[in-house]
């Protein structure tokens, strides 16, 4: 078995709940590929502090980098959020299904 | 991180109760074969399309909670925990599904909800509350 998807969003979902981290990908998203130079330029936040934002993003799977020149560039790669987004849809969706049928149940026991 | 689940079931709280609780009742909507001792340190089994979930009960508080922690045969890091809460209305009664999955990244963070709205932007997807009385999808932090 692949490792567990809930363990995988979660790592995602952790990633994201720094609010910093949160503007340094948008920023990726919307900017990449960039450098921390280039983004630190950007956001009110030091070079430093960006590197360390990448970091952890790129430990998510959530951007990735490649050398061009002295520096690393950096760009989104969206498919862990599709991931994490579709493993919650298949939970909730699982609820559903199992509500759907317990909401008859509950109807026939009345009207019966 | 959390996902819940809110419905409103035409049926008095003691007969929503039996539903969550026999075995016959829970096969009947739960899975598609499911032994339930309603008690806390109870074992359950659920099959459901195929897949076996074991559970143990930890919480009984008739009319009221039933929560239990369960797992894919096989694979308990899988594993879960479900929680039901009941509320008489007035036209019969509200049950809210919890099912909190304690991926150790989830339990220490508070800001899911935020993290989760903001991907969901980012991909250009919206999660739609939809009307009662079908259940909405909500997702939450850990309180």
């Amino acid at each position: 078995m692949t490792p567990p998807k809930a363990d995988r969003a979660g790592a995602v979902f952790e990633a994201l709940s720094d609010p910093t981290r949160r503007t340094v990908m948008r920023s990726v998203a919307e900017d990449g590929p960039v450098t921390a130079t280039q983004l630190a330029a950007r956001l009110p936040v030091t070079r430093q502090a960006v590197a360390k934002h990448l970091d952890a993003l790129a430990a998510a799977g959530l951007v990735m980098s490649h050398r061009a020149g002295r520096e690393m560039r950096y760009e989104l790669t969206p498919e862990p959020l599709s991931d994490a987004m579709a493993w919650m849809a298949e939970v909730g969706g699982a609820w559903d299904r199992r509500l759907d049928r317990l909401a008859l149940r509950a109807r026939s026991r009345r009207d019966t | 991180m959390d996902v819940i689940r809110e419905v409103e079931l035409e049926a008095p709280l003691a007969d929503v109760w039996e539903l969550l609780t026999d075995d016959d009742e829970l096969s009947a909507w739960l899975g598609d074969a499911v032994t339930f001792d309603p008690q806390p340190g109870g074992a359950g089994t659920f099959e459901e399309d195929g897949r076996l979930r074991r559970a143990v009960v930890e919480e009984v508080d008739t009319g009221r909670r039933l929560a239990f922690r369960w797992w894919l045969d096989g694979d308990e890091e899988s594993a879960s925990r479900v929680a039901f809460t009941l509320t008489e209305t007035d036209d019969g009664t509200r049950l809210t599904v919890t099912e909190t999955f304690e991926a150790e990244a989830s339990a220490r963070d508070r800001s899911n909800a935020a993290a989760v709205a903001w991907a969901s932007r980012l991909l250009g997807l919206e999660w739609r509350c939809i009307d009662a009385p079908a259940p909405a999808l909500v997702v939450v932090a850990r309180g």
